[in-house]
């Protein structure tokens, strides 16, 4: 079986040998030779002799092909000798035509200025769209509230039991243990001074304020928040979106508007639940550690303020709005494809906790200034 | 009956696509009132895309799409309310809605657009199951369904508000032979019996001859219409010899 020659003939022009096999299994070696050997010498005319070609595949013809192809893009002539009547039928009825040509290789600092300039340009996008969304919904939003029959009580109903009801048992779990560990840690420091009963004053403000709220929101996004973006994405992957549409029924209002009242309600009374499964969690440690329930409640009511509780449950509110258009937000937008829905509810979990800290902050900021 | 019925649809010069690509141009063509239009051709060729232009749901770049009379392309938010009154869409995969049974999915149209008593629009909702042969699946899951069923009981609901003109993405596609053939016969069944207009997206050839007036052959590499006309005439004498070669591949 021969090999590959290759060899200038005559100025100007090239000839190649073709070997005796060109399959998958041994045309690696010969693409690189042969293209390093093109690139040199850019031959104005390009021989293939083809008499000892014996086997062909696709990775073969792929090769021979590009080799064409290359001619043909450098102006130059091509031409295959002593080629099997068969094999050219098969190099005919195969074509690189439509072959996207890899642009060059960009250097490094390019690739990394390009990339940050496009992820900088799909973070602003994104931004401008959920300020769009959010001041639409907010409009139909009131627009609902001036027309309360129009608005899909039934809808609304399931998905506040869905959110509010079915998500007790983990809010107060996730409560009593937080409150647990909250009261435990603090337990050991303050026992220093032996002021361990000074641990309900702390529970009762870490919760009410922050923690509680918190907790809940986090719970709530990567429940309710996560599954909103997977059913409406799922929705529109199946076309029901379109389907909406075409019946004149908006999506915002039919979907979405449901879907924010359910969580901005259901909200600030699992967080209730949440605070009072923490006391109990945090009773339970006062109580091992010798201090009895009625010193232990004593003090929680005695710190207890209702300015810190409906301080901590008005910020519910918001994080219930946000969590459910942005659950929503990200369904709608879902993109073509098996994946499309996965990463939907992926980012409207991201997306909903980054929200939940920023109008943390900003309410803690408002919250200082206006003395509460 | 093509020949004396007006123009329901007219689309004129359209051309769109998706973000800087091109899928469509330069379509122009008129469905009567009354008949079995079928666009047909490829897949990925822009049937949908073509079907997505005339109902509404995305703009092409340029051109004019009017239905019942209405402009739909720029149209303002009444007028294209009210021209979606007058149609019905079957999507390619039924997209009924997944969360509510056949007997739902249709009073929820109803109840949108009528203020009917509930036991009116479950009366209507029945009698549609009943005419696409669907009558005792009332209460069945969108899940539950076969292809078939689904796209039929999808039929149903796009009919619930009487529309004058159905536009069926295809209809046919993933369907065994003898399920197919009945979707044909109740295609010309509701065109027949209710003279409704029918837009189809479809390649089914078998299809196309039982239920066609008059079809449109779009190609994927021109990007636009390559024939008009009566199936058999375009079978017997198309001047392009691969839409020749299209319709006469089964016989
Ligand atoms: N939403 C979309 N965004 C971008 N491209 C799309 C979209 N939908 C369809 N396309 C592209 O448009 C072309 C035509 O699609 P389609 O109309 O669905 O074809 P058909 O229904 O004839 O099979 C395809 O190349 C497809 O990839
Ligand atoms: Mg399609």
């Amino acid at each position: 079986m021969t090999d590959m020659d290759i060899q200038t003939t005559k100025e100007g022009a090239l000839s190649i040998t073709l070997p005796g096999r060109l399959d998958a299994a041994c045309v690696a070696p010969y693409w690189s030779s042969t293209f390093r050997r093109l690139r040199q010498s850019k031959p104005s005319l390009l021989t293939l002799d083809a008499s000892g070609l014996e086997t062909v595949d696709g990775a073969g013809i792929a090769f021979l092909l590009s080799i064409q192809r290359w001619q043909t893009d450098a102006r130059g002539r091509f031409e295959i000798v002593h080629l099997d009547p068969a094999l050219r039928q098969l190099l005919q009825t195969n074509t690189l035509e439509g072959l996207v040509v890899r642009p060059p290789r960009k250097t490094s600092f390019r690739r990394v200025a390009e990339d940050t300039g496009r992820a900088g340009y799909s973070i602003v996008h994104d931004i401008k769209i959920q300020i769009s969304f959010l001041g639409e919904l907010g409009y139909k939003l009131i627009s609902s509230m001036m027309l309360p029959q129009r608005i899909r009580w039934k809808d609304f109903f399931l998905l506040a039991e869905k959110a509010g009801a079915d998500a007790i048992n983990i809010t107060a779990l996730l409560g009593f243990l937080i409150g647990l560990i909250l009261a435990f840690q603090s337990a050991v420091a303050m026992g220093q001074f032996g002021a361990e009963v000074y641990v309900a004053d702390l529970i009762v403000l870490s919760m009410f304020k922050e923690m509680g709220p918190l907790i809940t929101a986090f719970i709530l996004a990567s429940r309710s928040g996560s599954a909103y973006a997977a059913e409406i994405g799922t929705m529109k992957v199946n076309e029901e979106l379109d389907a909406l549409h075409t019946f004149g029924m908006d999506p915002v209002r039919f979907l979405v508007v449901p879907r924010v009242l359910a969580l901005t309600a259901t909200l600030p009374l699992l967080t209730l639940f949440n605070i009072l499964a923490a006391l109990f969690g945090a009773q339970a440690v006062m109580s091992l550690l010798g201090i009895s329930p009625v010193v232990f409640w004593d003090r929680c009511r005695a710190t207890a303020d209702l300015v810190d509780l409906f301080g901590g449950l008005a910020k519910t509110l918001v994080f219930g709005y946000f969590i459910a258009a942005i659950g929503c937000l990200r369904g709608l937008y879902t993109g073509k494809g098996a994946s499309a829905v996965g990463d939907s509810a992926t980012r409207a979990v991201v997306t909903c906790i980054v929200m939940i800290v920023v109008v943390d902050g900003i309410f803690a900021v408002v919250y200082y200034y206006l003395g509460i | 009956m093509t020949e004396q019925s007006e123009k329901i649809i007219q689309v004129k010069d359209l051309t769109g696509g998706y973000g800087d690509t091109v899928i469509l141009k330069d379509i122009t063509f008129d469905v009567y009132q009354g008949e079995v239009f079928i666009i047909l051709g490829g897949s990925g060729c822009g049937k949908s895309t073509m079907l997505k232009f005339m109902i509404g749901l995305e703009k092409p770049f340029s051109g004019q799409v009017s239905i019942d009379g209405i402009e739909i392309v720029n149209a303002s938010e009444a007028d294209y309310k009210k021209a979606l009154r007058s149609f019905g869409v079957m999507y390619q995969n039924g997209a009924l809605f997944g969360s509510m049974n056949l007997m739902e999915n249709i009073c929820l149209v109803l109840e949108e657009f009528t203020n009917l008593p509930r036991d009116a629009m479950e009366s209507i909702a029945q009698m549609r199951l009943n005419q696409v042969g669907l009558g005792n699946a009332a209460d069945k899951m969108p899940s539950d369904l076969s292809g078939g069923m689904r796209k039929r009981a999808a039929i149903a609901r796009s009919m619930a508000l009487d529309p004058k003109i159905l536009f069926l993405d295809e209809p046919s596609a993933g369907l065994d032979p003898i399920t197919s053939a009945q979707m044909d016969e109740l295609i010309l069944q509701l065109s027949r019996t209710l003279k409704i207009t029918f837009v189809v997206v479809t390649h089914e050839l078998p299809s196309i001859f039982t239920v066609a007036d008059r079809c449109i052959m779009l190609d994927r590499n021109v990007k636009t219409i390559v024939a008009t006309g009566k199936p058999h005439e375009l079978q017997a004498n198309s001047d392009n010899s691969w839409v020749r070669q299209f319709f006469n591949r089964e016989a």
